[in-house]
């Protein structure tokens, strides 16, 4: 519960804040935040299969944000940039959609 | 589940993981506060971030300025092309407004003119009635004396100072018109004319009263005859009535010509 105030609370910042993204993080920006909705999205999933632990969701958000975002400027560096975010993106969305059925299951049961 | 451990490390969050200690001794109690305190931390920037991303992808400007040199490239040889379509395309439907407004320009003339012409024709013809700027003479004749040569004369005389229109007595004169006397009375066209006559001329009716009050002119002959007066009355507005019925025509037809009427 308290992290999803905080979450919100977060987007709630960002509205009022109107934060405007400096233009040498704007190629990283998106695949940083794929890659952290993914440590949620699986946080979640743990969570709910009851094997949750804050230190595992801690280390899976900041490697998967770091790893990310390394990705994609080494890509950069060897000018398969967007190449390689559309490969991390893809990545990531295949994980959230199998950490989503696997919340779904928790939920529906089905 | 193997298969997305591929860019994971160790850090797996799912499965895999030995579960967190259900009931951590009051010693860890802080810890574990802190660590919730971390974890809520970590929402709260994944929602400012994503609101930060949104922001910045809703802004043209922004996003542009985030993109990559060839991406940018690319957008830009699209936008192009797409100005050239759209520019071609604007071109061309320039043209063919220009086109039909050209056309409805030429077809307004050109029905402008055969209505015109067909207006001009119509009053030639004495099939309408015309009206306008004329003149009335009233030739005055108890004796019944005027001759059909005196009365071809004025005629005549009004046709050259521009007459368009005739009438003698409501009878409409056309190019076919003749006087004739018949048992001593003036005939037109199969109509008796009884005196006093009464000629109204549309046409230029200053030009057509000098001529016919010239010395020696068509009101001078007239005159001339004894027991005969004449009045000329110019008048702004003068009508002049429509033939009774059309000249029919039986023998002529119009040599056909190449040209355009």
């Amino acid at each position: 519960m308290i992290p999803l105030i905080a979450l919100l609370l977060g987007a709630l910042l960002g509205l009022v804040l109107q934060p405007s993204v400096p233009g040498f993080l704007a190629p990283y920006l998106p695949v940083a935040v794929v890659a952290a909705l993914d440590a949620v999205f699986g946080g979640l999933r743990a969570r709910l299969d009851g094997t949750f632990s804050e230190r595992v969701f801690l280390v899976s958000f900041l490697t998967n944000v770091i790893l990310a975002v390394f990705l994609v400027y080494l890509g950069d560096q060897l000018s398969v940039g967007s190449e390689l975010s559309t490969a991390v993106v893809v990545v990531f969305g295949v994980r959230i959609f199998q950490n989503l059925a696997a919340v779904r299951r928790h939920l529906f049961r089905a | 589940m193997d298969t997305r451990d591929a860019l994971e490390t160790s850090t797996e969050p799912v499965g895999g993981e030995p579960a967190a200690p259900p009931a951590p001794p009051p010693s860890r109690s802080l810890r574990h506060v802190l660590a919730q305190a971390a974890v809520a931390l970590a929402c709260a920037l994944l929602g400012f971030l994503l609101v930060a991303q949104v922001r910045a992808t809703e802004n043209l400007g922004e996003r542009l300025e985030g993109e990559r040199e060839e991406d940018l490239a690319q957008i830009l040889a699209d936008l192009s092309a797409q100005t050239d379509r759209l520019q071609s395309e604007y071109t061309e439907l320039q043209l063919t407004l220009l086109a039909f407004e050209s056309t409805a320009e030429n077809e307004a003339l050109a029905r402008r003119s055969l209505q015109r012409r067909l207006d001009e024709l119509r009053i030639l013809a004495g099939v309408v009635p015309a009206e306008g700027e004329g003149i009335m003479v009233t030739v005055t004749d108890p004796g019944r004396a005027v001759t059909q040569e005196l009365m071809v004369d004025a005629i005549q005389e009004l046709r050259d100072a521009g007459a368009e229109a005739l009438a003698v007595n409501d009878v409409r004169l056309v190019a076919s018109s003749a006087f004739v006397t018949r048992n001593g009375r003036l005939v037109v066209d199969g109509q008796p004319l009884d005196p006093p006559y009464r000629i109204a001329a549309v046409g230029p009716a200053d030009t057509m009263a000098k001529a016919l009050e010239i010395p020696g002119g068509a009101v001078d002959s007239l005159e001339s005859v004894t027991g005969v007066s004449t009045t000329v009355e110019q008048r702004a507005q003068i009508t002049v009535p429509a033939r009774a019925e059309p000249v029919p025509f039986v023998f002529g037809d119009p040599v056909p010509s190449d040209q355009g009427p």
